[in-house]
């Protein structure tokens, strides 16, 4: 009830002129982003950083959440019309979306398309109002022992999902982004490491201007080298869908909006793989599973559900415990922390009102993404049409400006264009750059955390194993990476046929 | 890259991940261990990536053993196969989008004025993607003018934004 109130209180601040003018924009320009493929949602909450930085926190933040929210709905716009997700949590939905705007249905697509994503983002932000203190609470137990076994769970877990065909190659990104944030002058002694004597390096690898090399420029020569997309020549009827439409897949719409919330909570995981994972918990559980991937709008639902949902997901270990739910949010925790609002687990002890304040800036992002989502909609189309070779030299200009405005320092372009080029050799090798990214941030806290309950214990590792919450992490991690070994499988294989032949034995 | 060749260059980044590895440990043996301002050893600065150096070398030997069993150690490198990687029309793309997108950050910005060096990069970037050789003299022209254009119309804003909106002192 107190959050309840809270939450209004929050909402009223935002009741005036000027926050709406922010949402509209900035929602309608994350609508932009997302829409146009090469620009992603990190991309653009990255770049939108660097534009607010020497706004009041409030106000910035809340510009960052609507682009987050509306660059993750607007990647379905170009799923749909073009078959290409204009950010990768958009993918599941261009499976079915894109089937019905060959039909000729476009309008209707976007229009559930669009219903759903505002459904989710709802759904996400319940979540986000009730678990956040939850976790916090239980992360105000939280000692070095369970910050260290969170950080390697959170690198261990994001590989593992986001390369489900390798995960090998995401524990690797993970790793050698904790290896990263070792860089420069470390936190207990001062001590200058891998700095080769560079005073720039010692300052450390600064998170925004990576991420914008690692999801923008890296991203710009992917376009650059993929071929041109072709808009495929639809007309746009009827987008607002009649109600019933909507109300006969309110299962999935929950379903949906649920596993989103919890897939995005899983640190450096995302929307990505929330839509996914509902699209296949969607399909397996659907009276009419041939229809999905030729134009299902039931399919379609569950992925754009999902993906806003997974939105108010990402940002619970943001606000409860700092770690970010997928590199979006990573974007949008530094830039907290460049406003300095400290997210953590002191976060509802410290501030708990922001923490709601944050719940009515996402909800005040799902108003305007469904007011501008379901308006402007054949308008919008032609930015498709922009021809990338004019578009991309656009977007590197702006990741240029964007990695040298915070600090006012040429050395941070090198860092922005050196992690560009990293983040497009490891796309093409199949690596996933999320973990990369997850790493950078976690290696902090590990590192401190490690070498302090070194110190605490003495050199004695068993309280990793001894204290509850701890052990369950641990536990965690092993079970996820050892359930990736083939000797783990064929194991697994042989006990069931051993059991069930038992059985069938027996019976 | 296709399915076929990632062994091999899994083969190759299992190497190169491994020299990594090494050289992150013997950099972090050799830290200082800060025992003149006695220090407690289990706190040295050495220890976490010594820690990560060590885990990620475990990775790319697990991946080295894996590339060598599908056979990734057979490179098959030769004149023709590189020539023919090199003249494909989309890898030719991304090199040249490298190129020009290095010689800006790199080489134009910080050195000439900003105005000045993003007017080259945009006009330079639109105007080499855009030519088409086939294009008749009247197109080609059309197009240097609206790349112009644009490029004049991109440095004008993002220089007059940051400069007197965002306040910032550009390079």
């Amino acid at each position: 009830m107190h959050g309840l109130v809270m939450f209004f209180d929050g909402l009223m601040e935002y009741m005036n002129f000027w926050s709406i003018f922010h949402v509209l924009w900035a929602t309608q320009l994350g609508i932009l982003v997302g829409m146009l493929p090469g620009l992603t949602a990190t991309m653009g909450i990255a770049l939108m950083t660097t534009l607010t930085f020497k706004m009041p926190a409030s106000q910035a933040v809340l510009i960052l959440i609507c682009m987050y929210v509306g660059a993750i709905y607007g990647g379905s716009r170009s799923a749909i019309l073009l078959n290409i997700p204009g950010t990768p949590a958009n993918a599941a939905t261009a499976m079915d979306g894109h089937p019905l705007a060959r039909s000729g249905f476009a309008g209707s697509a976007i229009g559930i398309g669009t219903t759903g994503s505002f459904f989710g983002s709802i759904i996400g932000l319940l979540f986000l109002a009730i678990f956040t203190p939850l976790i916090g609470n239980l992360a105000l137990n939280f000692q070095s022992f369970e910050f260290f076994a969170l950080a390697i769970f959170g690198v261990v877990i994001s590989g593992n999902l986001t390369a489900p065909k390798d995960p090998l190659k995401g524990w690797i990104s993970g790793f050698l982004g904790l290896f990263v944030a070792m860089i420069g002058m470390e936190g207990i002694h001062a001590y200058v490491r891998f700095s080769f004597n560079s005073v720039n390096l010692s300052g450390g690898i600064d998170l925004i201007p990576a991420m914008v090399g690692v999801f923008g420029f890296s991203e710009i020569i992917s376009v650059m080298k993929n071929q041109k997309l072709e808009v495929i020549n639809t007309e746009i009827n009827r987008v607002f869908p009649k109600p019933k439409d909507v109300i006969k897949h309110w299962k999935t719409i929950i379903r949906s909006g649920v596993i989103g919330t919890f897939v995005g909570a899983i640190p450096g995981v995302g929307e990505d793989i929330a839509s996914w994972v509902s699209y296949d918990f969607a399909k397996n559980s659907s009276k009419e599973p041939e229809k999905y991937g030729k134009g299902s709008y039931e399919g379609l639902i569950s992925a754009e559900t999902a993906n806003n949902a997974a939105v108010g997901g990402t940002i619970i270990p943001v606000l409860a415990l700092a770690i970010p739910g997928s590199a979006p949010a990573a974007v949008l925790l530094a830039a907290m922390f460049i406003h300095n609002v400290r997210p953590g687990p002191l976060i509802m002890m410290e501030s708990p009102e922001f923490v709601y304040q944050t719940v009515a800036m996402v909800f005040m992002a799902t108003i305007g993404m469904y007011v501008l989502g379901m308006s402007m909609v054949k308008g919008l189309v032609k930015v498709l049409l922009v021809p990338r070779e004019k578009l991309m030299p656009i977007v590197f200009v702006l990741c240029v400006i964007g990695a040298y405005a915070i600090h006012s320092r040429i050395f941070e372009i090198g860092v922005m264009v050196v992690f560009g080029l990293i983040g497009f050799i490891m796309k093409e090798m199949d690596y996933p750059v999320a973990p990369l990214v997850l790493g950078i941030i976690l290696g902090d806290i590990l590192d401190k955390n490690l070498r302090r309950a070194l110190v605490i214990t003495d050199g004695d590792l068993t309280p990793l194993v001894t204290r509850p919450i701890s052990l369950i992490i641990v536990l965690l991690t092993v079970f996820t990476l050892v359930s990736k070994m083939p000797l783990f499988r064929r194991m697994m294989r042989q006990a069931k046929e051993t059991v069930f032949g038992a059985f069938k034995k027996s019976g | 890259m296709n399915e076929k060749d990632m062994p091999k260059a899994d083969f190759i980044t299992s190497l190169v991940l491994l020299g990594f590895s090494l050289s992150v440990v013997v950099m972090s043996i050799n830290m200082p261990r800060l025992e003149n301002r006695e220090v407690n050893p289990l706190s040295v600065p050495g220890i976490v990536p010594g820690f990560l150096g060590v885990v990620i070398g475990i990775f790319a030997l697990i991946m080295l053993v894996r590339a060598i069993r599908q056979r990734g150690y057979s490179l098959e490198i030769n004149a023709e196969k590189t020539r023919a990687f090199f003249i494909k029309d989309s890898i030719l793309r991304a090199i040249g989008t490298i190129a020009l997108t290095l010689v800006y950050a790199w080489g134009l910005v910080g050195r000439l004025p900003y105005l000045l060096s993003t007017f080259l990069f945009v006009f330079a970037f639109i105007g080499i993607f855009e030519y088409q050789k086939n294009d008749p003299p009247k197109r080609k022209k059309k197009k240097l003018v609206i790349a112009a254009v644009m490029a004049i119309l991109v440095s004008a804003i993002v220089t007059a934004v940051f400069r007197y909106l965002f306040l910032v002192s550009l390079p």
